[in-house]
């Protein structure tokens, strides 16, 4: 009966006890989960150097983002090895909300204006979904005169087609690693042999090796459809590898790259030089954004 | 008997039991060449009347600014929310009171407060108001980064301040279970 009772008064001590050591962040837990985060800056910016990232610009801003590339490193001394030269895109980028961007842009290569629409599907999470994944649509048009004016010349046969799913992860602090399968359509292309449609494998990285600065590479390999299409032969595929400075409202790319063109069916498909040959160019972009609305 | 005893102490120590049901934690920041300030809705947190102990944590990444190039760099260079994705304030109140009594609304409040993954004793004087729903907690405290390993960058234009003006603002809404 004592035993009872005692037994009876261990268990009440007991219950008491754990329910005084009961922690208030375990019962937070319970009651409230913390939200969950995304992933931050899988890249600094919109571009690796040349490829889209997942990145997007916030809702609201405007990103003016002007990209230059130098002539050959192997001009030799007589141009200044390629410093004599310079191909430009100039480009703004806009943030229509969240998930959406549109982007316009003018290029002295072929005089090319381009226009874009990246939409995010989804987010990388810290503790969930492991990937983003964005898409992105381009469209290019070449403005030179037609070089053939005895024939008929059509508009659309100016335009290229890009479309891109950029699947992208932030591995952890420093590294951030991206796969974008690619489909670039030329409505005209010069001959019969010619590939109008050239699908292409590209893949970007980052490496943080400071809070600001980044190591970028891309790459895109492109694939052939038909055999010995002069539009595969006769080009490279691109290969960029630059550096990343990050100083407040500005990023600040540096580069060298085997791809003079800037606009994604451009250094996509169109890649003249070689790396091996020292068909390299020296470039950089700088990017500043403005918030027009909050 | 004895059940009916447990379950009639437990009901009575659940109802101390207040969490936070709407918050407002700002900070600001006289920079050189911008100011900097943010808000943060999502704070959670919970307090115990019975003895006066709390736990509030506030998600960094939740912070709102200006731009998100500001929130970029607060969380990935400055707080490294990824690593350390909260900042925790856990102590207790100087006294205790029940709801329906409080009179003086001056406290004392001493705990560990968390920022950056480095925690330092800090006693905060705050006000604590009963209203309709429940408490309403408010208090200013400044924050010195040097105290929690946060590193001010020399070469950034974007200079910040030393020390952070904090604002709190926490609505507690009893626990009903």
């Amino acid at each position: 009966m004592i035993n009872r009772i005692s037994l009876n008064f261990i268990a009440v001590f007991f219950v008491l006890v754990t329910y005084a050591q009961d922690d208030l962040e375990d019962m937070l837990n319970e009651i409230a989960p913390l939200p969950e985060q995304e992933a931050m800056a899988t890249f600094k910016s919109g571009r690796v150097i040349n490829l889209h990232t997942n990145e997007r610009v916030a809702a609201g801003s405007l990103e003016l983002r002007i990209s230059h590339r130098f002539g050959r490193l192997n001009g030799g001394a007589y141009e200044l090895w390629g410093l004599d030269q310079s191909t430009i895109r100039i480009g703004l980028d806009y943030g229509i909300n969240d998930r959406l961007n549109i982007g316009v842009g003018r290029n002295s290569y072929k005089k090319i204006y381009d226009g874009f629409v990246k939409y995010a599907f989804t987010n990388q999470r810290v503790n969930g979904m492991p990937l983003s994944i964005v898409g992105v649509s381009a469209i290019a048009v070449n403005s030179l005169h037609f070089s053939d004016l005895t024939r008929d010349n059509y508009f659309s046969s100016r335009i290229t087609y890009v479309n891109q799913l950029v699947l992208a992860r932030k591995f952890n602090e420093k590294l951030s690693l991206e796969f974008v399968p690619t489909w670039v359509h030329y409505n005209l292309v010069s001959t019969t042999a010619d590939q109008n449609d050239i699908p292409v494998l590209a893949f970007g990285g980052r490496l943080k090796v400071s809070k600001r600065v980044s190591i970028n590479m891309d790459y895109g390999y492109r694939v052939a459809l038909k055999k010995n299409a002069p539009n595969i032969e006769n080009y490279n595929n691109s290969l960029s590898v630059g550096v990343d400075i990050e100083t407040g409202g500005h990023v600040f790319q540096l580069q060298l790259t085997n791809s003079l063109p800037m606009v994604d069916m451009g250094f996509l498909t169109e890649t003249n030089d070689k790396w091996l040959d020292g068909g390299i160019h020296l470039g950089f972009n700088i990017t500043r954004e403005f918030v027009l609305k909050r | 008997m004895g059940l009916g005893f447990i379950l009639s102490l437990t009901t009575s120590v659940e109802a101390q039991k207040l969490i936070v049901s709407k918050s407002l934690v700002s900070f600001f920041s006289d920079g050189l060449l911008e100011d900097i300030s943010a808000e943060n809705s999502k704070v959670q947190g919970i307090l115990n009347l019975e003895d006066g102990a709390f736990f509030i944590r506030i998600p960094m990444a939740m912070f709102e600014f200006e731009s998100d190039l500001m929130k970029e760099h607060f969380n990935e260079n400055y707080l490294e929310s990824e690593k350390f994705p909260t900042a925790t304030f856990k102590g207790k109140l100087e006294r205790t009171f029940k709801m329906g009594t409080l009179k003086n609304v001056d406290f004392l409040v001493q705990g560990q407060f968390v920022i950056h993954g480095v925690s330092q004793d800090r006693s905060l004087n705050v006000t604590i108001v009963e209203v309709k729903e429940g408490l309403e907690v408010k208090g200013k405290f400044d924050v010195l980064l040097e105290d929690h390993n946060i590193e001010i960058p020399t070469i950034v234009f974007q200079k910040i301040a030393e020390t952070i003006a904090v604002e709190v603002q926490l609505q507690f809404i009893e626990l009903k279970k």
